[in-house]
């Protein structure tokens, strides 16, 4: 699965660190995430779409 | 401080103190008192040890269980069962074919830090990894 988190991120001008404290998980992890080595969970990535105020389609995208 | 951490503390000091208790009065019904004191002491340090690191963190507000990292554990977990159960079917037939007399204690220790050493090394592994 491909994401475009880190974009989000920076539109928002916030650091990994700020994202994990507000979703709740590591910076470990959004790192993980950024770079595509871990898909999150279902409940995560709604709480990032809501977090960012998006569809989680416009963070997330299935590649098949 | 959260009652799981107070709980996981109180258990900790007793296994340690059981430990302790048993390198003190050495009861006759123990065989290897040395051994089975120390392990009772390291698995109550170990446990300890644990709890209060994981309540530093959490007094911090640095978050130390999500799922990314249960994730790992479940990956490293299912590699040690894994490795486990083909070291172990090796080993019982193994004892089989030659009738080998060998001693459970050894054996049974062996064992339980092979599992501890896989499930670390996998742990790691799989935590570079993701």
């Amino acid at each position: 699965m491909k994401n475009n988190l880190k974009v989000w991120r920076a539109k928002k001008d916030i650091t990994q660190e700020h994202l994990a404290n507000e979703m709740e998980v590591t910076r470990q992890t959004i790192n993980a995430i950024e770079r595509g080595k871990y898909d999150p969970s279902i409940a995560l990535a709604f709480k990032m779409a809501r977090f960012f105020e998006c569809s989680i389609e416009d963070i997330f995208l299935y590649d098949g | 401080m959260q009652t799981k951490d107070i709980g996981m503390l109180v258990i900790g000091f007793f296994i340690t103190l059981i430990g302790i208790g048993i390198h003190i009065i050495e009861p006759e019904w123990i065989i290897n008192t040395s051994g089975t004191g120390g392990a009772f002491v390291g698995a109550g340090i170990v446990l300890i040890l644990i709890s209060l690191r994981s309540i530093r963190l959490k007094s911090k507000g640095t978050i130390v269980e999500d799922e990314r990292i249960f994730h790992i554990a479940e990956k490293a977990s299912h590699k040690t069962l894994t490795i486990l159960i083909i070291l172990q079917g090796i080993f019982v037939a193994f004892l089989g074919v030659t009738a080998f007399d060998i001693q459970a204690y050894p054996v049974v220790s062996l064992l339980f830090a092979i599992t501890g050493l896989t499930y670390v090394g996998f742990y790691y592994w799989y935590n570079r990894q993701i």
